[in-house]
């Protein structure tokens, strides 16, 4: 299977749950886990669904600048812009719903990185060409559903 | 590997990917699902900017000369001659018998009062002679006779390398042409960029060469294109298009399109259609674009991504006005 082939969006989400439904069978506590695996799941949706509504707003303020006066760092920083802040709501979201008692070290952020496969991934790469802005974006992007699932354990983040 | 450090890595690899350019002239932004990316514009291998300036030159104004010597293309302009050599020169050029020409041109040289230039200029003429009886033979003697002596005038020099080489292109091999004559057809029209036979036969020569075989089609087509353009700085005029396709039916042997070598034919139709574009002949370019696409759906041709680039390169060239 190539990364192309994940930019088949609804295979890439089918694939994510299946994933993440792996992951919380495999957990001690299978309720608990679903829990945090469907908020995460909720969480990365809000993500992806302000990010794709941000789109259009970015197009509107770089529409009239042309691409040569932005070097790589500014494309780079156009992209991360949308994913920051739509990532901050889902952030927020994740933080307020944490779960009452603690997961277990890496299942959350296993959790968000299978999100973040299914339903971010399909959305950057610029159509399997994975330049090299689209690199920094998915790195950018890996961190950012770390962070999430570090934020949805409850108590705080890097005690446990 | 705990997260702080997965997190710096992460960054790390962030700035070196950011840090590489991929940005190039005329980008425009372009939205692909969640990144706006920078989509370049198609990479063209013909210069837009060289075929322009031909289109609004159009058919004058050009310093580049018909002629088979460089004496009939204007050179020198302030020569002058004694009247009995006109006379030797004229009857040599009128008679049908090669010995009585050749004998004809050999009095003129016989005599102790011609300069270097006007030896020079009869010793050209009369290995245009033997060429004009189809006599290779002495063609070839004449020219190994005189050489190209470091004294020789370059218009006379630049005669002698252009008829070297076509004398040698009849039963060179495509490695020849590369190797030698190609080389020495650039080395004629350095030592006179007036001349268009030579200009011609550069173009004739790459087809011979099979240049493209040794190259990738973007760069293939760069290179050729740029010895059409050299070609075309002539105008862009029906007379040199006609000039062009007649000198190449002739060498050729076979109109284009019923050429046996079919991706040489590919090659000719492309010089015809970017031809066709600087003399702004709008139908012959639609047409011979459409040819070239269709050349470019059979594998039999084996130069298929030549055609489809070629087509692509006709269709950008044609939006220049």
């Amino acid at each position: 299977m190539t990364l192309q082939t994940w930019h088949s969006p609804l295979l890439a989400a089918t694939a994510a749950a299946l994933c993440v439904l792996g992951l919380v069978l495999l957990a001690p506590q299978p309720r608990a886990a679903m829990h945090v695996a469907l908020r995460l799941g909720l969480a990365s949706l809000v993500w992806v669904g302000l990010w794709t509504l941000a789109m259009p707003l970015v197009g509107v303020l770089i529409e009239r600048r042309s691409p040569d006066n932005f070097g790589p760092w500014g494309i780079l920083a156009i992209n991360l812009m949308p994913a920051l802040g739509s990532w901050l709501p889902a952030a927020i979201l994740v933080r307020a719903t944490r779960a009452s008692r603690r997961q277990r070290g890496g299942f959350a952020t296993l959790c968000a990185l299978f999100w973040a496969a299914g339903l971010v991934l399909p959305g950057i790469g610029q159509g399997g060409d994975w330049a090299a802005q689209s690199q920094g974006l998915l790195a950018c992007c890996a961190l950012l559903a770390v962070m999430l699932g570090l934020l949805s354990r409850a108590g705080r983040i890097g005690v446990h | 590997m705990t997260a702080p450090k997965l997190a710096w890595l992460a960054i790390a690899y962030v700035l070196v990917m950011a840090a590489r350019p991929v940005v190039a002239d005329e980008a425009k932004w372009v939205r692909i699902g969640l990144e706006w990316s920078v989509q370049l514009p198609p990479p063209q291998f013909v210069d837009p900017i060289r075929v322009k300036q031909q289109m609004a030159a159009g058919c004058g104004g050009s310093s580049i000369k018909f002629g088979d010597t460089a004496v009939m293309r204007g050179w020198p302009s302030d020569i002058t001659w004694p009247l009995e050599i006109r006379k030797l020169a004229a009857s040599a050029a009128l008679v049908d018998e090669a010995d009585l020409a050749y004998s004809l041109l050999d009095q003129v040289l016989d005599r102790t009062d011609l300069d270097a230039v006007q030896r020079g200029i009869i010793e050209n003429q009369l290995i245009l002679t033997a060429l004009q009886f189809n006599d290779p033979v002495e063609a070839s003697r004449l020219l190994s006779l005189y050489g190209k002596p470091t004294t020789l005038p370059a218009p006379l020099t630049s005669d002698r390398l252009f008829w070297e080489a076509i004398l040698n292109g009849k039963a060179a091999s495509p490695k020849q042409w590369q190797s030698e004559l190609l080389p020495k057809l650039d080395a004629a029209m350095d030592a006179d960029p007036s001349s268009f036979q030579v200009r011609a036969w550069r173009v004739i020569g790459w087809l011979e060469a099979e240049g493209w075989n040794d190259m990738a089609c973007g760069d293939a087509i760069s290179v050729f294109s740029k010895t059409l353009l050299d070609m075309s700085d002539a105008g862009a005029c029906p007379l040199m298009i006609s000039h062009f396709a007649h000198a190449s039916d002739l060498h050729f042997g076979t109109e284009v399109h019923f050429n046996s070598m079919a991706s040489q034919a590919i090659w000719r139709q492309f010089a015809t259609a970017l031809l066709a574009v600087i003399a702004k002949d709008h139908q012959t370019v639609a047409r011979l674009r459409q040819t070239l696409s269709e050349m470019s759906g059979n594998n039999v041709l084996g130069q298929t991504e030549c055609a489809e680039q070629m087509a692509i390169e006709i269709r950008l060239l044609e939006q220049i006005e």
